[in-house]
């Protein structure tokens, strides 16, 4: 299983000093006023935790050695799999850009995380069979509030269905990841009541093979503002998010 | 700094919600905020262990201990947990984006950028979407304002961009 993380992480880190002072650029839910004041602490201190732990990996591990891979800001400074074509780059690029677009049409968000949103979304529809693995943190659990990447897709009119271990599929998926989970040593995460989240995005005609000249040949459509949408506008329009937790 | 303060103080005051402890006063001294909480008429039902959960203990200290109206109260200081120090650009932003911020006050075009940095225009354009982010600017201009003595040192000193 490859594991892809986006580049904006890796320009955080660059700056990391930055975030530990001024959080909010990270996590813009301390500035809501629907959050407690104890959840906001404890979001913040999650989120620099993590940041930290992630700046001792790239620091102190070989990252090649990882099964770790990203796109930076060129095909030089990427790391992608041998597999890969590297095509993957400009079509990550190409969808990354639309989906800019659009989210620059609805009311602009401040904050560094959207513009990681935008990366990871994008990246997981160029990898094509790609999911995202995010989290929910325990009160948004417990209120039934769905993970912040999810309301981030909202936002920008792309639905995200909240799917529970009823639909079949789901209960077969999990199960093989919460395999994966514990042969990689991280049962404990379950004990610790983290609760992560897997979302996929069913996007038409998105995978790497695909031409990015292929996407002009869109289905014959009768709606005339469809029609005009730019063929990448179309993708982002049709695409649509299904989140459960592991 | 504010935003800092802010949160100093929103910790006391969710230290006092979650210990249901009322509150006397507040006050800021040095950078650090301090509050004086009334735990009642005998002093002898709460030691500093009780009253301070240990969860807690990492962020607040008990600094003093006062008499007011017969009620037994304490002075609790809000430790830092984050630096208080104004962020420098060299702070605020990575060299890549300082590099394209001395490049746009050299007047090169966002197209010109990725030439020279062989990167798609696109990604010269999320660099600048984020230094305006960090910099709380919405202009080119702004921005440059704002990097002007670091970007003045660097063709100064000239540097390679």
């Amino acid at each position: 299983m490859e594991l892809w993380i986006v580049r904006e992480l890796w320009y955080i880190l660059d700056n990391i000093n930055l975030y530990l002072q001024r959080p909010e650029l990270v996590v813009p839910r301390v500035n809501t006023s629907s959050t407690t004041l104890f959840e906001k602490r404890a979001f913040l201190e999650q989120t620099l935790w993590s940041l930290k732990e992630w700046e001792k990996l790239r620091r102190e591990k070989d990252l090649n050695s990882l099964n770790l891979y990203w796109l930076g800001d060129n095909l030089r400074d990427s790391l992608i799999p041998k597999e890969r074509e590297p095509e993957i780059f400009s079509h990550w690029e190409s969808l990354a850009r639309s989906l800019d677009r659009k989210i620059n049409q609805i009311p602009s968000t401040n904050d560094v995380l959207s513009l990681a949103f935008r990366d990871t979304v994008a990246l997981a529809a160029s990898l094509g069979s790609a999911f995202i693995l995010t989290y929910q943190l325990r009160e948004d659990y417990e209120r039934n509030i769905p993970p912040d990447i999810c309301k981030a897709l909202a936002n920008w009119d792309i639905p995200c269905q909240n799917l529970t271990e009823k639909d079949p599929i789901v209960a077969l998926e999990r199960q093989y990841l919460r395999e994966v989970f514990v042969s990689a040593g991280l049962a404990k995460l379950f004990w610790a009541d983290i609760h992560i989240v897997v979302l996929h995005l069913v996007v038409p005609s998105a995978s790497p093979q695909t031409k990015l000249q292929k996407h002009r040949v869109i289905p014959k459509i009768s709606d005339p503002d469809i029609q005009n949408l730019e063929p990448l506008d179309y993708l982002w329009t049709n695409i649509q998010g299904f989140w459960y937790q592991i | 700094m504010n935003n800092l303060a802010n949160l100093n103080k929103a910790s006391l005051q969710a230290l006092t919600q979650s210990i249901r402890l009322g509150i006397l006063g507040e006050f800021s001294l040095q950078d650090s905020k301090y509050m004086i909480v009334c735990f009642g008429k005998n002093s002898g039902d709460y030691g500093d262990q009780d009253l301070i959960p240990s969860e807690e203990a990492d962020y607040y200290s008990i600094v003093g201990r006062i008499e007011v109206d017969e009620q037994f109260c304490l002075i609790v200081k809000a430790k830092h947990t984050f630096k208080t120090l104004e962020p420098t650009i060299t702070d605020l932003l990575t060299a890549r984006e300082l590099q394209i911020a001395a490049f746009i006050a050299l007047g090169y075009s966002n197209k010109q950028i990725a030439n020279r940095l062989q990167i798609s225009e696109w990604t010269v354009s999320t660099h600048l979407r984020r230094t305006f982010i960090k910099l709380g600017v919405d202009s080119r201009a702004a921005m440059v304002y704002r990097c002007a003595p670091l970007i003045n040192l660097l063709l100064q000193t000239k540097a390679e961009l």
